[in-house]
């Protein structure tokens, strides 16, 4: 997890400079540079013929994520990194005679290191992708403030990998903007229940501790506490903002996994225990916490893992102290399978998968699958408190049906979040690709 | 143009794909290199009359497009491999708003060593990258081809068997003799395929095929157990010639709807 604030290069806008998020970049990361239009291109890595014969390209990766380390193709510097038997062999390597045709390096990783701070030029308050696909799934009126781009972990089966393909990890710089957006917006409709999450193409709260961004949305939050804000993470970086005061409308989730999957898949990600200790921080700071039971995994042992799963949330939190537990099952872009099998190998659980293409032009598990998994996990819930409130996320109405034998619009628990509400302008959608 | 002999031209971008041309019109060249009519004896031959390299490249171009309006992939391929230096290729490429990226480089050099049957499926079917791309995951995408003697698929079963096949080289690569035993019945290797790919779906289809024969035959619908997309269902075929028809049908799904609800297991729920 510490690995996740360290950056390869560090990139920051001439236009951003003077901003407090930039000089806190510049005493954090002294060897900067300034950029003026442009983000200077990453310079493609290269690794000889012979350290893809050495390792394989699965290998190579798993190395690069480790460490962090890009341009980790190139001789001089995998024979720096002396973790391995099977990286000593690189001694061997003498020069690097240019990429391997079929497994290029991972420009992904390559990307993902490099920290770049710049104003956004564009709309950040957008609607939920889910809103856009309405006729094929029920929306529960979400909506997204991106103030970043990019993610610095390394899921499998992330969505960003085909909706933004690899791409440097970016901060804005105008969270000023931003905040004045939202101003417009709780001006007309400060006294509506707006759901509000900075979650969608930035991890909230992996790069917190570096922007504090968590603190000023807390204290724009407070003034409306009809709205929730919601900070979705993968992390266990909450101790930025515990102590900040807020209307009880601020909610903490964590998106969660048995602990077989967080370690197969979501590389670079605190653990499962990682995550709950800091849910569990955030209670006692007075905050709610939510759940992303997302995506769900299937595996020949899927009831175990998830069994386990739900034991672990379940021995630490009472359902009051969780303000709701969403489920989703695999999903993502024809597309996208190819970029997962390049870079994560096909015997990766989520390459194994079986998936078809659904009405909303996702691959997806099978229905009745999909359907069985989010019963079983409903039920594991259920059993130990009828007061787990749970709703699946971007289903479609017969899964909702076949799962929970009622529409979320027929549930007493769930049914608020998915009353519409009034827009006070046209509000971008993000591309339908979550 | 004017008009050469064979003996003056260079034939290296000949293949072995069968690009109509009239037998009566002699064939087309650039500063020799033969573009289209390679079996031609005669050959109008264009030389640019301009020293300046981008309204040459843009002649070029222009009658490339012109014998070429709507060039495959696997013409583009033979040609990016086959092209001498002063060939405007990326011109071209500009010209028809096609990006060559090193991917369709990658792709291109396993198209040019592919065998001829694959590239005249490609040709024939209009294969285009995006269809060939699993082939870029094989380390050796030969070890693909060495499976099969003829490739003589609609262009959807074609693209399908790609993706699958090479889904499960990578899963195995010992299922590479496997693959070669089921190319020798060209008809059941779809379905063969999809099984070995989606064990689960498969279980489940033919517990569900098994299910289907238990229920008392109708002579007047056809059932069939049916997948469509990440759906499972039951398509039921009748035919009508006369309203009254109706009538039966109506008894008859009743019928079905007992008999299927009274089977358990039933992926449903009964309320």
């Amino acid at each position: 997890m510490e690995d996740q604030l360290k950056f390869s290069e560090v990139f920051i806008d001439k236009k951003s400079l003077g901003t407090e998020l930039a000089d806190r970049m510049i005493r954090q990361y002294p060897n900067y540079q300034v950029f003026t239009e442009n983000v200077p291109p990453a310079v493609r890595p290269v690794h000889s013929e012979k350290t893809y014969e050495v390792l394989g390209a699965n290998k190579l990766n798993e190395v690069a994520r480790t460490n962090q380390i890009t341009g980790l193709y190139s001789a001089d510097k995998i024979s720096q990194i002396n973790e391995t038997d099977q990286i000593d062999k690189l001694d061997e390597v003498s020069g690097i005679t240019g990429t391997n045709r079929f497994n290029p390096p991972d420009e992904f990783i390559q990307r993902k290191s490099r920290l770049v701070v710049r104003p956004f030029q564009g709309q950040f308050f957008k609607r939920c992708p889910g809103a856009s696909q309405k006729k094929a799934l029920p929306c529960c009126n979400y909506y997204v403030l991106n103030l970043g781009s990019g993610c610095p972990f390394d899921c499998s089966y992330c969505y960003l990998q085909s909706y933004l393909g690899p791409s440097d990890t970016t901060i804005y710089s105008n969270l000023d903007s931003a905040i004045d957006e939202l101003q417009e917006m709780a001006d007309q409709f400060g006294h509506l229940p707006y759901r509000i999450g900075t979650g969608e193409i930035i991890d909230s709260l992996a790069l917190d501790p570096l922007t504090l961004f968590s603190r000023n949305l807390i204290s724009f939050f407070k003034k409306y506490p009809a709205w929730t804000l919601e900070f979705k993470t993968k992390s266990d970086r909450v101790v930025q903002f515990l102590d900040c005061e807020h209307s009880n409308n601020v909610v903490v989730s964590w998106s969660i996994n048995p602990p077989s999957i967080v370690d197969s898949e979501e590389h670079g990600t605190a653990s499962l225990s990682q995550r709950l200790k800091a849910a569990q921080k955030c209670v006692q700071a007075g905050f709610p916490v939510a759940f992303h039971i997302d995506p769900m995994i299937y595996t020949a042992d899927w009831k175990e893992n998830y069994s386990e799963l739900v034991q672990m949330v379940t021995s630490i939190f009472s359902p009051s102290q969780v303000s709701v537990i969403s489920l989703g099952a695999l999903r993502f872009q024809p597309e996208q399978k190819w970029t997962m099998k390049k870079r994560f190998g096909a015997k990766s659980i989520v390459n194994q998968s079986e998936m078809w293409p659904s009405t909303s032009g996702k691959l997806r598990y099978d229905q009745d699958l999909r359907s069985q998994m989010f019963q079983f996990v409903i039920e594991q819930f259920k059993n130990q408190s009828p007061d787990w409130k749970i709703f699946l996320c971007m289903e479609t109405p017969e899964v909702w049906l076949s799962t929970t034998g009622s529409f979320p619009s027929q549930n007493d628990q769930i049914k608020n979040l998915f009353r519409p509400l009034p827009e006070s302008r046209p509000i971008a959608q993000t591309l339908e690709t979550t | 143009m004017k008009l050469i002999p064979e003996s003056q031209c260079d034939k290296s971008l000949a293949s072995s794909l069968k690009t109509f041309w009239p037998k009566q019109v002699p064939g087309v060249s650039i500063n020799g290199l033969v573009l289209i009519g390679f079996e031609q004896e005669l050959f109008f031959d264009h030389q640019s009359s301009t020293q300046d390299i981008e309204l040459a490249a843009q002649e070029i171009s222009e009658l490339y497009q012109s014998l070429y309006p709507q060039p495959t992939f696997v013409e583009l391929a033979i040609l990016a491999k086959k092209r001498k230096p002063w060939f405007p290729f990326e011109r071209i490429c500009s010209d028809f708003h096609f990006n060559w990226t090193p991917t369709e480089q990658a792709l291109s050099e396993i198209l040019v060593s592919a065998p001829q049957t694959f590239q005249n499926w490609c040709f024939e079917r209009k294969v285009f990258q995006g269809d060939l791309k699993p082939l870029l995951l094989l380390k050796d995408p030969q070890i693909f081809f060495s499976a099969f003697s003829d490739f003589s698929f609609s262009k959807s079963d074609g693209c399908q068997v790609i993706e699958l096949s090479v889904d499960l080289i990578l899963r195995d690569e010992k299922f590479l003799v496997h693959l070669k035993s089921l190319f020798e019945k060209p008809s059941d290797l779809l379905p063969a395929l999809r099984k070995l790919k989606n064990p689960l779906s498969a279980k489940q289809d033919e517990i569900w095929d098994q299910k289907l024969s238990l229920i008392p035959n109708s002579s007047l619908q056809k059932i069939r157990w049916l997948r469509q997309g990440d759906q499972k269902g039951l398509e039921i075929r009748f035919f009508v010639s006369h309203p009254k028809d109706l009538s039966k049908h109506r008894q008859a799904l009743q019928e079905l709807e007992t008999s299927l609800l009274d089977l358990k297991g039933t992926p449903w729920k009964i309320n």
